[in-house]
């Protein structure tokens, strides 16, 4: 769960940094092929170095107030945007950094994840952006398949519009733990930061981001992966059914 | 080479659609090896559109406009399947020097 003193601070930071951009002439397709007038580049906060020790410090709290001391060995940042968040995060928390790519590169090596053997450790997934959660479940399988024990992904902003990403990290058994959502870019955005037609095409898409998407040609529908037999046993168990 | 038609024809162009595009034609030369190269072809090109605007702004007429363009390709691939050597060699050489955006 976002805490929303930390939600807040990184709201105000994305808008300093120039990050959250609002087009309401020219929609943008998101990865998983969503329309949406809104774009969050959380890069834009890597640039300035009070920004980004502002939001390591936010990190960092949040981690000790959601993990308890000793419950992780290490942080991987996600290529590529994750890898800067993680590095500056291991380093105010002290635990152990590894990044993890989209894919494995097919020849060399071949290898997913680099920095150092991630066999037997507990690790923390690290990405700037969530938003259909598809990439953050290739990064984990990445991870899991080096040997790691992946349970967590932690995102500094989650594009909590469009459903699925939450139950398809769950049916992964991982749990997302993003900094900052939509609910406090709007409570940030103060109309110096953000013009009020932006805010009222955000408020127009958030009230139905589906049907947004169905009109400005994105997609229409969530879909989501077979479950698998074990997931399908877990969610019985978990609502009771024999 | 048909059945990675017909999946296409679905998606919606997001940059997802390009990078799961690149796992399945790159899966597909050992399938169908008949079709290893333009395989190849087509996965670099999506590949290299989903490289280029991954995590990046990603207008949707753009993605409309890349959607439609790799599925012609595809669809050419698939047409030149019953055409000489000559068809499907000059096929090949559009995918060669095409790109998406």
């Amino acid at each position: 769960m976002t805490d929303s003193r930390i939600g807040d601070g990184i709201a105000r930071l994305l808008f300093t940094a120039g990050a959250v951009h609002v087009s309401r002439t020219e929609p943008f397709t998101l990865a998983a092929g969503w329309a949406s007038p809104v774009y969050v580049d959380c890069r834009m906060l890597i640039g300035e170095p009070r920004a980004r020790r502002a939001v390591t410090e936010l990190a960092a709290e949040y981690m000790a107030s959601a993990f308890p001391a000793g419950s992780l060995d290490a942080i991987a940042g996600a290529e590529t945007a994750g890898i800067p968040f993680a590095a500056w995060l291991a380093d105010q928390t002290g635990l152990k950094l590894r990044y993890v790519r989209k894919r494995p590169l097919g020849i060399g090596r071949n290898a997913q994840v680099e920095g150092g053997t991630v066999e037997g450790l507990r690790v923390l997934l690290m990405d700037d952006l969530t938003t259909d959660s598809g990439s953050k479940l290739a990064f984990a399988r990445g991870l899991r398949s080096a040997g790691a024990t992946v349970e967590h992904v932690m995102s500094i902003f989650y594009h909590d519009a469009f459903p699925g990403a939450h139950e398809r990290l769950r049916a992964a058994g991982l749990a997302l733990h993003p900094l900052a959502t939509w609910e406090h870019v709007l409570r940030a955005a103060t109309p110096d930061l953000l013009a009020p037609d932006d805010r009222a095409t955000v408020e127009q898409f958030l009230h139905d981001p589906v049907a947004w998407s169905t009109r400005h040609g994105g997609r229409a529908t969530p879909t989501f992966p077979p479950l698998s037999a074990a997931h399908r046993r877990l969610r019985r168990l978990q609502s009771g059914e024999q | 080479m048909d059945e990675l038609l017909s999946w296409l024809r679905l998606q919606k162009g997001g940059v997802g659609t390009h990078a799961e595009f690149r796992e399945r034609a790159l899966g597909l030369r050992t399938r169908e090896p008949q079709h290893a190269a333009a395989a190849r072809l087509l996965a670099d090109l999506a590949g290299r559109l989903a490289d280029a605007y991954d995590e990046e702004r990603f207008p949707t007429d753009m993605a409309q406009h890349a959607l439609a363009r790799l599925t012609a390709l595809v669809q050419k691939v698939v047409h030149a399947n019953s055409a000489g050597a000559a068809a499907q060699l000059a096929v090949l050489n559009e995918i060669g020097v095409a790109e998406l955006v």
